[in-house]
């Protein structure tokens, strides 16, 4: 018996106590026989309890009056907003079988937004007149395309009769140049919407209303959104500025 | 009322800011995330499977908003320091028991680890969460929570010398 009959994987899992009762007797059997399976698993079991007493050593730390008088505001407003629903543009979706943690899960759901009428996600071909009375921009925006194409993150702009503030650049798992900008026009509902680089010029790729048209109230489950898109089609860190300013002016040749 | 969601959710919050602190190290920015975890949590609370624990898939909220927060602001040079400063648990030096020494050098070695490596450490031996939950709050698999948790440990025993 030697100590590669057992990975580090499985000795730590005994530490913690998260074999099964069958393979837990197995490793506490060899443990026994071979003192130096037994000091490699005493790095697992000594790590474990140095963790445990750290954890238990950690000073108080009561939740600030400020923050739990802000929390409770938002589950009463959460509250108000499922009784009327009438300001938040409905991003929940009763009908997807509830799943966590599973990003392909949340993939489906928002394939299926997309099929909705009047839904949350707009392609470009939507533009105005989508059903419910949203009037949203997109990409047909007078001088939007420009700015995508010229401005670094960070920077504003003024465009057809708002402005565009672009938030980050990266590319996507093809290796597309993508720009991550918010559209905030008078009157419309704010988009935060992703464009790709193609041959062509810049493509909408996911579009999210971020903001309703009268309210301004932007639902965090935007961005969240956005969070789930971004991790399906493997986003990749920002660029830094130089790596951007270059890859702009690639794109623009 | 409240119902059920809501009084997990408000339990939650000292664990919640805990988190967050280990993150970025800054009350105000970490009670910025808990806010924001709560916001998200009850738009997306149909998402939420109420036969699972509440904590983990606020974990995961949370981090996924730490990310977020750090994305955009990586763009306009840095404004967090993500580093751990080790010092900033300690707040008294009268306290400076043997555990709050011991919770020191514990801090210490751990922000010498690589970042992988130290945030399944927090999770499973810090938090207390499983392996499946630390999966689930990373949206890695369970066998590569498993590797660095295991390679953490290893390099985490050398630093502090224990044999």
């Amino acid at each position: 018996m030697t100590t590669n009959d057992f990975s580090d994987e499985t000795l730590m899992a005994y530490a913690d106590g998260a074999l099964d009762p069958a393979e837990a007797a197995r490793v506490g059997a060899a443990v026994a026989a071979d003192p130096a399976l037994a000091r490699r698993l005493a790095l697992f079991s000594g790590t474990r309890d140095v963790l445990a007493r750290a954890a238990a050593a950690r000073p108080e730390a009561p939740v600030p009056d400020a923050l739990m008088a802000r929390v409770r505001a938002t589950i009463e407003a959460g509250r108000a907003g499922a009784e009327t629903d009438a300001t938040v543009v409905p991003l929940r979706r009763p009908s997807v079988p509830p799943r966590p943690f599973r990003p392909m899960a949340i993939a489906a759901g928002l394939a299926l937004a997309l099929g909705l009428a009047g839904g949350v996600l707009v392609g470009l071909s939507l533009g105005d007149g989508v059903p419910g009375g949203l009037r949203i921009a997109t990409l047909g925006t007078r001088g939007l395309a420009e700015a995508l194409s010229g401005l670094p993150s960070g920077a504003r702009a003024a465009v057809a009769d708002g402005e565009v503030a672009i938030i980050a650049s990266f590319r996507n798992a093809d290796g597309e140049l993508c720009r991550e900008f918010e559209l905030d026009a008078a009157e419309r509902a704010t988009v935060v919407s992703v464009a790709c680089r193609e041959a062509a010029g810049w493509q909408t790729r996911f579009a999210v209303v971020a903001g309703a048209v009268d309210t301004g109230y932007a639902p965090a489950s935007s961005l969240e959104t956005l969070d789930s898109y971004l991790a399906a089609i493997g986003a990749g860190a920002p660029l830094a500025p130089l790596d951007e300013a270059a890859a702009l002016s690639a794109a623009g040749e | 009322m409240a119902d059920a969601f809501e009084t997990g959710l408000i339990e939650a919050l000292p664990v919640l800011r805990r988190y967050a602190l280990s993150m970025c190290r800054k009350p105000d920015i970490a009670d910025d995330l808990v806010q924001t975890t709560v916001e998200r949590a009850i738009a997306a609370r149909t998402r939420f499977d109420p036969s699972m624990r509440l904590e983990p898939w606020l974990f995961r909220i949370l981090r996924n908003a730490w990310i977020d927060s750090a994305r955009r602001s990586g763009t306009r040079g840095v404004e967090i320091d993500i580093t751990d400063a080790p010092e900033a648990a300690v707040h008294d030096g009268a306290r400076a028991t043997e555990a709050a020494l011991m919770l020191r050098q514990t801090q210490a070695a751990l922000a010498m680890l690589p970042a992988e490596q130290r945030e399944v450490i927090v999770l499973v031996c810090i938090e207390g969460l499983s392996y499946a939950e630390a999966a689930e709050v990373l949206e890695i698999p369970r066998g590569t929570v498993m590797s660095r948790l295991a390679r953490g440990r290893v390099a985490l025993a050398e630093k502090m010398g224990i044999e």
